[in-house]
């Protein structure tokens, strides 16, 4: 019986530290930041700074939140943000918005449409805007 | 490492109340300490937070007199003597030693390639677990975002444990960087494999400690739900935690520090996660059956503070509300009675316990190598009860999957396994408490011999 013992242990140990090795080999081959949220965080970074600390602050994209692309880029921007928190602009009245594209486009025209003047444009498809006065 | 010494308040003050409570030995009073002073300094700052007084200096005088008294109290206690297990191993328990730390090394570099390519976790951990503890970090202009539906938190009445702890880091910290999630993560991990250890030795010796520890590293469902920094690894630390302790307290007719102990991380469990709830009521159960009514009594005086901030919370500060039930019990009961959700779950359930491990070291394949070595202790059957709590959480998965509004098969794809993962340590322990120990297989044997020779 201890021998038996011994054999199904050293094999359990054996097998444990080779199932331990191929987990850590997959983990090595994982795509790095799939949903954008480290890259966010770099591209937001200079925005934040022009952004007030707190407070809620409107979100401006062409990509729909109710698609993939849109809802996870959405969470993305929340993310780099927070704690301030990000709402569409159309579903509140707020001073602040954050732009967040994917591709180049007049965004000055975006920000108009839905009331707001462009203030910077950083690059990177990251733009902030300001409700315009009239 | 900054992260880490923000954190050490936390855990040595956890440490310091299990050794009030429960002076058990270091090497279970280490990760203990480290899980509990986590959920200590979570609804300290919950409450700081809730009172919009959070800050540095708030956070850390609350934390100073609470560690002050604590430490006065043990400094006035009876020293305890019970350190490490001592009783004769077999030689072969080097394999096993050196088994761990070889696996434990492949789980670390495992960890660090996750966080290399992912700092900020899985997708939950940004949309609903680290963004929540940023908004509880930006104090009183912005903690409520993260309990509003309204500003786009998507689960507002989710319990703040994990958001909350790695809230009060930041705070003190004074930024939010990627690494303390990480490291929460981290310590709750290695915290979780040092208690399925710990407390397996304790009772059943080194042996079977350590192959307890070696299945669990083996369980790939396991491992790679430790870098996400999501609450599951978390609940399946104070679930295992609970679980223990009451097996503790079996041996030792109840003793109302421990059963206590068991019932402050079932509090623990529910201010962790939704899961947590029904544990609760599955360990009260269980004291009440096995310990009767003054152990019960015990286990809820320990559950009752967290129970209460987690329901009081849920019911006072949350803003929205989760759509995942049906509005009526005639939607339920159609749903329960359709067949084709049944078909579905089961299937789910199945084939995300088969895909914890690779197939060639499967968790199953191991347990049961374990199993034929050494055998099953002749009163196994009456441990069966360490099953019902981690079994009955399950079960009340199973039951939430019947009735979600959720579409089933994305609910099914996104959180099967991670409800598998919430209690697969705690299944580990009672699976490895129901086996012989080598040292009572050694004394059967002895047995064995000197008869055969009369």
């Amino acid at each position: 019986m201890p021998k038996r013992a011994a054999i199904g242990a050293i094999a359990v140990a054996v097998l444990a530290v080779f199932a331990a090795m191929k987990s850590s080999d997959l983990s090595s081959q994982q795509a790095a930041d799939p949903f954008g949220i480290a890259s966010a965080q770099t591209r937001f970074a200079p925005a934040l700074e022009m952004l007030p600390t707190s407070g809620v602050i409107g979100y401006l994209s062409a990509l729909p939140a109710g698609e993939n692309a849109g809802s996870i880029a959405y969470m993305a921007a929340q993310y780099a943000v927070a704690p301030r928190a990000i709402v569409p602009v159309e579903k509140s009245p707020v001073e602040w918005a954050l732009g967040n594209f994917a591709r180049p486009g007049n965004f000055a025209e975006r920000g108009a449409q839905a009331g707001f003047r462009l203030v910077h444009d950083f690059g990177n498809g990251v733009v902030v805007y300001r409700r315009a006065r009239p | 490492m900054i992260d880490f010494l923000a954190m050490a308040p936390a855990f040595v003050l956890g440490w310091i109340v299990v050794r009030l409570l429960a002076p058990l030995g270091w090497f279970l009073e280490i990760p203990l300490g480290l899980g509990l002073g986590a959920g200590i300094s979570s609804v300290i700052f919950f409450f700081l937070t809730w009172a919009r007084v959070a800050s540095r200096v708030a956070v850390l005088s609350c934390e100073a007199v609470l560690l002050a008294a604590a430490g006065l109290l043990l400094f006035r206690s009876k020293r305890s003597k019970d350190g490490v297990p001592g009783r004769a191993q077999p030689g072969w328990i080097w394999a096993l030693r050196v088994g761990a730390v070889v696996a434990l090394a492949f789980v670390a570099a495992d960890f660090s390639q996750s966080l290399t390519a992912n700092p900020d976790g899985g997708y939950d951990a940004a949309a609903i677990w680290n963004i929540r503890a940023r908004y509880l970090a930006g104090g009183a202009p912005s903690w409520h975002y993260g309990v509003s539906d309204k500003t786009g938190t998507n689960h507002p009445g989710y319990p703040l444990l994990t958001s909350g702890f790695i809230a009060r880091t930041w705070i003190l910290l004074g930024e939010l960087p990627s690494s303390t999630p990480a490291i929460v993560s981290a310590v709750f991990a290695l915290a979780t494999i040092a208690l399925l250890c710990a407390s397996v030795w304790k009772v059943a010796g080194e042996a079977l400690g350590l192959l307890a520890m070696l299945v669990l590293l083996a369980t790939e469902g396991f491992v790679s739900q430790a870098s996400v920094q999501y609450a599951d690894v978390p609940l399946s630390f104070y679930v295992l935690a609970s679980v223990a302790l009451l097996a503790i307290a079996a041996g030792k007719e109840w003793p109302p520090g421990i059963v206590t102990l068991a019932g402050i991380f079932a509090g623990c469990a529910a201010w962790t996660k939704n899961e947590g709830l029904p544990f609760v009521a599955f360990v009260f159960l269980i004291a009440l059956w096995r310990g009767g009514f003054r152990s019960a009594g015990w286990l809820a005086s320990g559950a009752a503070p967290m129970l209460i901030v987690t329901l009081a919370f849920k019911a006072l500060l949350v803003d929205g509300k989760e759509i995942m039930f049906p509005a009526t019990a005639g939607q339920a009961i159609h749903m329960i009675a359709d067949v084709s959700r049944w078909s579905e779950i089961i299937p789910s359930f199945a084939r995300n316990f088969w895909e914890l491990g690779f197939p060639w070291a499967h968790p199953f394949l191991l347990m049961a190598v374990v199993a034929w070595a050494f055998g099953f202790a002749a009163d196994a059957r009456s441990r069966l009860w360490l099953f019902i709590a981690p079994v009955g959480m399950l079960a009340a998965d199973f039951a939430i999957y019947l009735i979600t509004m959720s579409g089933l098969t994305w609910h099914l794809g996104t959180s099967n396994n991670r409800v598998i993962v919430q209690v697969w340590p705690a299944l580990l322990l009672g699976f490895f408490l129901a086996l012989r120990a080598p040292a009572v297989q050694e004394m059967d044997t002895r047995q064995r011999k000197s008869k055969s020779k009369t």
